[in-house]
């Protein structure tokens, strides 16, 4: 019997295909942004704010993930922005295979941001780097004020979080400081925005984030 | 689960090793994994059985080393082990760091025959 020293990342080709990825962007000026979130958390609806505000003033490109249907790249669709739908077949998180593959069916001369929706699911894509300079992890305020505890590797991996459905606050036994003190915990100095997608509140502070990012 | 692409991947990355080495029989592969992956062994295990059933990786063992969370402050230059997650300077407080260790996903060695 003899043991063989391999080191090899698991991950290494995914890894090499976000590199390029990031490498290609930078060249062309767009800043991506991977969104995360558990399913039903808002996240295609935080993007219709946002492209509802940005959509005059930049270019935007999104691409949707989910397991089935086109129903999300539908909703954005009605917006002036590029949408590629990526039908996962089942799988539970966007690799950057797919996600390279997608960047084709967009014109990256006419792009500004792209956002990349991840399937909602906070625990597989949070090892799958798809190349973004931010990720951006959505959480609801029915989902427990203890959901970062739960889900650490994800919320340790953001750059930024996202509190949706504030406007149910008032509805619910939720303590929205408890959640952020547990958002802080998992990840100290992580940014943390308070949005309502239905009511629209908040979005116009995520959106100035984006385009201070952006530059 | 995404441990299937996971497996997927350690299967295809061991498959082309043993043939590039002409190796017969492999006995077990040994994993690197930081606290960091989100990943679960026995999922990741059930998935592997799977994936090698009637290949020459059938019945092979995976072994699971713990990679700790790591940090070493940016303040202080403490370098020190991150228990539930909790990234602040266990001496100076600080909350700005750099990761040392945790986000390990690597075929460390095989053991063959």
């Amino acid at each position: 019997m003899k043991v063989i020293e391999l080191e090899k990342k698991v991950l290494k080709r995914n890894d090499e295909i976000a590199e390029e990825i990031r490498e290609l962007y930078k060249q062309k000026g767009i800043f991506t942004i991977n969104l995360v979130s558990s399913p039903g958390a808002g996240k295609t609806s935080i993007l219709e704010n946002i492209c509802q505000r940005l959509e005059s003033k930049v270019n935007i490109g999104i691409i949707v993930g989910d397991v089935e249907t086109e129903n999300d790249a539908k909703r954005l669709s009605k917006f002036n922005v590029q949408t590629v739908q990526i039908i996962t077949n089942g799988a539970c998180h966007l690799d950057a295979k797919m996600v390279k593959n997608a960047m084709e069916k967009i014109d990256l001369d006419k792009l500004d941001i792209l956002f990349i929706e991840n399937v909602g699911n906070l625990v597989c894509p949070t090892n799958y780097d798809l190349g973004e300079e931010m990720r951006i992890v959505i959480v609801s305020t029915t989902e427990g004020d203890d959901k970062p505890l739960k889900y650490p590797p994800m919320f340790h991996s953001a750059d930024v979080a996202v509190i949706n459905k504030i406007d149910l606050l008032p509805n619910l036994p939720s303590n929205i400081d408890e959640m952020k003190k547990n958002l802080l915990k998992i990840k100290p100095g992580l940014k943390i925005l308070e949005t309502s997608a239905y009511k629209g509140t908040g979005i116009d502070a995520l959106c100035d984030l984006l385009l201070l990012k952006k530059k | 689960m995404h441990e299937f692409g996971i497996a997927q991947n350690i299967f295809d990355a061991v498959s082309k090793e043993i043939e590039k080495r002409e190796v017969s029989k492999v006995i077990s592969i040994k994993l690197e994994v930081g606290k960091l992956t989100a990943i679960v062994p026995s999922a990741l295990e059930f998935c592997f059985e799977s994936l090698a059933e009637g290949t020459p990786l059938d019945g092979v063992k995976l072994t699971f080393i713990d990679i700790p969370l790591k940090m070493k402050c940016k303040k202080c230059g403490n370098i020190y082990e991150v228990e539930d997650y909790y990234c602040i300077c266990t001496e100076c407080s600080s909350i700005e760091y750099e990761l040392i260790s945790g986000d390990e996903l690597i075929i460390k060695q095989i053991e063959v025959e």
